[in-house]
């Protein structure tokens, strides 16, 4: 759905995004984390057609956000959620998204039911002829993702969704924002929010001017940390450590305050039997066996600061 | 281009409007000021010389005649000043105002072309400017007929060729002048009012010309004629030719996200 290759932009002498390579999958839910001034935003405006590129390339479906001829095809199959709700505060709630669903050609009658149905669900309803600069923070960003959606975009670009809103209404957005992936609208959310990325997206990419990483979680983890297994017991002995090297895995992290042993291995499926019957063999009691993953804060922290 | 992009941007625009009591203001309170004002202060500017000019006769009601048709042709003018003032206070929230609510973002991701937002806009505060601007002028017409001593002018002044012109080439052309302006300012400044300030800068050649024409014809050195206006419409065409490729350039949207203040 969105494949970018080299992508490159430059302002003067400022690379903001340097050489982004990435796929997001129609129906993906990708996060692309990174600090303020990674160049999410730019990315995020090259790929809406809002900014040119210096370099490389980039397609939305079909269509090449490079071409003059393809912008506004891309334009009209894209959703954007800016960082701003950006809503006409004296116009109503339901005045703002008619105006956008008239600049995107929705024709009348669907564009009245869509108006109804969005309004509807993020409970807008009542308000829909109340003016939006009356509204809450947590009111005017549902009411800008519904602006978004109004044209029905097979992608949606979100910046930032849930910034500055309460507790409640970031639950709101982000439950929002999971009813759209069962629909298979490909998203693509930049954020700082990791708890929301984790919660949310199936991939991320970490920028920082350049693609740091990409991957699930799991691959990010394995990335960094090599496969682990943990192992829960007990008690920690020699014996259970000794054990465990003589079947062949050297490399042993003991966590003594946890009981926990943290044991490089190749693959968990074929490996972790072996190392269950030294365990046994050798007295110790096995309360839990898992994969060590690291944290999506974990991997963005060790990541940025590499 | 697709002008229902433009007419629905048009359109936003004067819902915002209709919210906004002084952009109503001025686009209600000021023609109708200026309409009304000015031939009472015609008015007024006459009787006080003589409170009844049937006295008068001969070559010195000619003399009063012809003094009082000139300050009139210099007034007619000042509500070029209005029609030039008017799209500037228009425009300025037109185009600043989504700046200042951070609404360009999603504007400029919609699938209207920049020539259609730029189009849209420029409708936006041209259309009421004329309306206002051509309303002010009737009311001005109307009652400078209707008060001015029948003595001085039997027949009705108003509207006399010079008028004409200037509803027909003038006026029309103006307010897009001034626009151009609002836009060029409108990229390097993020306040309603300080757009409105420094846009205004454009009401000063018609300004001056307005004072110039009023205190040549107080004096009797010159009056105005239809070749002025017609060169003053001239003029004011080359300039909006001349700035057209500039606003052109800083309303693209790369400019407007990244080069706009």
């Amino acid at each position: 759905m969105i494949d970018i290759e080299s992508l490159t932009k430059k302002f003067g002498e400022l690379t903001a995004v340097d050489n982004l390579t990435l796929h997001v999958d129609e129906g993906e839910c990708f996060g692309f984390l990174g600090p303020n001034g990674a160049g999410k935003t730019t990315t995020v405006r090259m790929l809406c057609c809002l900014i040119s590129k210096t370099s490389g390339t980039a397609m939305i479906g079909d269509y090449d956000i490079g071409k003059k001829a393809d912008a506004q095809k891309i334009r009209a199959m894209i959703g954007l959620l800016p960082e701003n709700a950006g809503l006409y505060e004296d116009l109503s709630a339901y005045r703002n998204l008619d105006f956008y669903g008239r600049l995107y050609k929705v024709p009348e009658g669907i564009r009245r039911e869509r108006i109804e149905y969005f309004l509807k669900l993020l409970d807008l309803w009542e308000k829909r002829d109340v003016t939006t600069g009356t509204f809450s923070k947590g009111m005017k960003q549902k009411l800008a993702i519904a602006r978004a959606l109004i044209h029905d975009p097979k992608i949606l670009f979100m910046d930032e969704p849930t910034a500055g809103l309460d507790p409640e209404a970031s639950k709101m957005v982000r439950e929002f924002i999971l009813d759209l992936k069962k629909e298979k609208h490909t998203i693509f959310l930049t954020t700082h929010n990791l708890d929301e990325a984790t919660k949310i997206c199936d991939r991320v990419g970490i920028l920082k001017t350049k693609l740091i990483a990409v991957g699930s979680l799991d691959e990010l983890s394995a990335s960094l940390t090599g496969k682990k297994s943990s192992v829960q017991v007990d008690l920690v002995t020699e014996e259970i450590v000794d054990a465990i090297r003589n079947v062949g895995f050297e490399k042993v992290e003991v966590i003594e305050n946890e009981n926990r042993l943290n044991i490089d291995v190749n693959d968990p499926n074929t490996d972790n039997p072996g190392i269950i019957d030294a365990i046994v063999s050798a007295g110790g009691k096995i309360r839990a066996i898992s994969g060590v993953n690291l944290s999506l804060e974990d991997i963005y922290l060790k990541l940025i600061r590499s | 281009m697709d002008i229902s992009n433009s007419w629905t941007i048009t359109r936003k625009d004067f819902s915002v409007y209709r919210k906004k009591k002084s952009v109503m203001a001025m686009l209600v309170v000021l023609p109708l000021a200026i309409g009304i004002g000015l031939p009472v202060l015609m008015l007024v500017l006459i009787t006080r010389k003589f409170a009844d000019y049937t006295t008068l006769s001969g070559v010195a009601l000619l003399k009063e005649a012809a003094t009082a048709q000139a300050l009139l042709e210099a007034f007619s003018f000042f509500i070029v000043i209005i029609g030039s003032l008017m799209p500037i206070w228009l425009s300025s929230y037109a185009i600043v105002g989504e700046k200042v609510e951070k609404t360009l973002e999603p504007l400029l991701a919609t699938p209207a072309t920049d020539g259609e937002l730029l189009l849209g806009k420029i409708l936006a505060a041209y259309i009421p400017s004329i309306i206002a601007v051509f309303g002010s002028v009737l009311v001005f017409v109307v009652l400078t007929d209707t008060v001015l001593p029948s003595a001085l002018f039997p027949q009705p002044f108003l509207p006399n060729p010079a008028m004409w012109t200037m509803i027909g080439t003038v006026i029309p052309v103006v307010p897009l002048l001034n626009i151009e302006a609002c836009i060029i300012i409108s990229s390097r400044v993020s306040d309603v009012r300080a757009a409105y300030q420094y846009a205004a800068i454009t009401v000063v050649p018609y300004l001056l010309i307005y004072i110039v024409t009023e205190i040549s014809s107080l004096t009797g050195v010159y009056v105005f004629t239809v070749q002025d206006l017609l060169i003053i419409s001239g003029c004011t065409l080359l300039a909006i030719l001349a700035l057209a490729t500039l606003v052109r350039r800083l309303f693209g949207r790369e400019a407007i996200l990244t080069r706009w203040k």
